[in-house]
Order: C-alpha cells, then structure tokens, then sequence
C-alpha cells in the first residue's frame, strides 16, 4: 500500500500534466529539473519512513515543499552569481536518494526475511 | 500509515507528477532560448545590442543598393544612365578610377649617409612598405600609390631578390601589383593629411626607416586636388577564374 499510494498518484499527476499541455520556457528547465530532483528526495523519504512506521504527514509536507522551492531558489541564485550551484544541489539530493533507497530495500528485505524464520 | 499520511503521500506524489510531466513539454533541441543562465541571457542581450546599429546600417545600404539595382531595370534611358552611374561607382570603390586630393606624399630612399648598422645585410623593403601601408589604411587613407602603382583589395608588394640595384643593404627594387617598382619610393596617399602626419608621427615611422639607412620625406597637402593618384590599371581577379554556382 505505501508503494501504491505514490504510484497512482505518480501517474495521476503525469496524466493531468499532459492533458494540461503547459510549455514551460527553456530557460526554467534546470531549475525545474533540481526541484524534482528534491521532490523526489522528499517522497522517498517519505517511502522509508512509511516503511519503518515512522511516517509523519506534516514532516514529509513541509519537507516537500520546502525542498523543491529552496532547490530551485538555489538553483535561481546560482545562476544569478555565475556559480552553478544546481550542481551542488544534484550532488546532495543524488546521495540522499541513493540513502533513502538503500534502506528501502534494507527494510523490505528484512520484512521478507523475518517470517521465512519463523 | 493513518488516513492524513496517506492523502499527503498521495498529494505530493500528484505534485511530483505534474512537475515531470511539464519537464517532459520541455524542447531542449530548441535553438530559441539556449541559454541556461541569468548572465547568459545578460550577454546574449548585450552582444545583440551592440549588433543591433551595424546591422541597421548594413541593412540601409543593401536597401539602397537594391533601389538603385532596382532602377536600373528599366530598358530606357534613364535605367541606361543609372547603369553607368552604378558601374562607375563600383569603378571608384575597387579603385579603378583616378582620384585626387588632400593627402600626403613619402618618399623613401636609400640614404648613404646615414650609420650602417653592423651586421646588417638584407632590408626587406617590401615588409617595411606594407607596415607604412597597413599604418595609412589604419589612419583613414582612401587611396594609396606606390610610383604610380594604386594599391586595391588583390594588389601585392613584394620583394625581389637577386635584382639588386644598389649595392648593399638597400636592393633599391620592389614589386607592386606583379610590376617593377625602382628607388626612390615615393607614396602618394589621399586622405585626412593632419591624421595621417600625426600618426607617422606617434610611431616614428621615419625614425623605423631610417634606422635602416632609408630616408624617410614626408610632404603634406592640406588643400583639395594636390595628390594625384591613377586609377588601377592591372588584371583584375576573373581573367582566369570564373565564379562556381552553389
């Protein structure tokens, strides 16, 4: 179910967004690309902490959008100073990712391990 | 996971898919907007800022050109005597008219008295005059002659070995537009004379030359119809060569 969830919503959103048929200017796309790459931080976090019985709906909120808009305010402010700083921001979120999922997969395996044991 | 866990988890990831599906809208092959950044943006600006006047002027003549291009269409005698007065200004631009004005005239020679610098066995004149070529054209000169050789676009000066008329240092001979050109050089440029003075002045160029044992004569004509110089009468680019269609 906390798999489910996601996805449908997942799909959800990527059928309405291309119904919408919104262009967005070429110019915005790195920045868009750093806020889902920090949207996704945030859901698969969220993934985790589900699975460990964690899970705090106002924590994975705010985290979501706080870290989508900072992502790509830094990746705005980078551009702005000549620094790209949306590297340094593919770097975080690329090993917070990288993080989240290892312990997904650490979670569900240690589900499927346990009843083979009793 | 309670009900407000799972309506959060559901919202965001609808949130999520929204944002990909507009970065899938995204033309990245688009050549309309490819630049990713504020100052990119700031410098593409600029530099169109800057292109935007020659552009215009550009543009302003090739329309003139095509007004009187376009006049020259009719078969009459009008269309006849625009002709004439087309071809005779592309005449004057490629140099192959006479001109005449205010200017200057240097003439170059060997001079024996100056101090022979030791070790010194060879002057490349032709270096030497197409430095003093490259200097007139620089400071706004219109038309340049070398011994009654007018330089254009295809001219060339060069240096002729083994032809020389004077002995030592100075061979006292030259080739301008493929023609033999003997000592004293004398340089006839029509143009602003007090800039062009001014110039030879602040580079010393008689100075150059005459470290080289060449003396170096400059006379200024500031009043209109003094220097005279012959239109080219050499071969132009096109005897051999035809132009190939794309």
């Amino acid at each position: 179910m906390v798999i489910v969830i996601p996805l449908l919503g997942l799909l959800i959103g990527l059928f309405a967004g291309l119904l919408i048929n919104i262009h967005l200017p070429l110019q915005y796309a790195s920045y868009l690309s750093v806020a889902i790459l920090a949207a996704f931080d945030t859901v698969f976090g969220g993934i985790k902490s589900g699975l460990a019985k964690q899970f705090d709906h106002r924590v994975f909120l705010t985290g979501f959008f706080s870290n989508t808009l900072l992502a790509a305010l830094l990746a705005f402010i980078g551009s702005l100073l000549g620094i790209d700083l949306a590297l340094a921001a593919v770097v975080a979120f690329g090993v917070r990712i990288f993080t989240n999922l290892g312990a997904i997969r650490h979670i569900l395996l240690q589900r499927q391990k346990v009843p083979s044991q009793n | 996971m309670n009900k407000a866990a799972r309506q959060a988890l559901f919202g965001v990831s609808i949130v999520l898919g929204f944002m990909l599906s507009l970065e899938a809208h995204i033309d990245r092959s688009s050549t309309v907007a490819g630049y990713t950044s504020y100052l990119e943006v700031s410098d593409q600006l600029t530099s169109a800022l800057a292109q935007t006047p020659l552009l215009r002027t550009a543009f302003t003549r090739a329309q003139q050109e095509h007004t009187a291009l376009a006049a020259t269409l009719s078969h009459d005698r009008l269309g006849m005597t625009l002709l004439r007065a087309e071809a005779l200004r592309l005449d004057k631009e490629a140099g192959l008219t006479p001109e005449a004005g205010p200017g200057v005239i240097i003439t170059i020679n060997f001079d024996p008295n100056l101090p022979v610098i030791p070790g010194l066995r060879y002057v490349d004149e032709a270096t030497q005059i197409q430095m003093l070529v490259n200097y007139l054209m620089a400071s706004g000169a219109e038309a340049i002659a070398i011994n009654g050789q007018r330089l254009v676009t295809t001219s060339s000066i060069r240096s002729v070995n083994g032809l020389n008329e004077v002995p030592g240092p100075f061979s006292g001979i030259l080739q301008v537009n493929e023609v033999p050109v003997k000592a004293p050089y004398k340089v006839a440029v029509i143009g602003p004379a007090a800039a062009i003075a001014n110039m030879l002045s602040v580079e010393d160029l008689a100075g150059q030359f005459q470290l080289l044992d060449q003396s170096f004569r400059l006379q200024t004509f500031a009043s209109s119809h003094l220097v005279r110089v012959p239109g080219y009468t050499g071969v132009l680019p096109g005897a051999y060569s035809t132009e190939v269609g794309e």
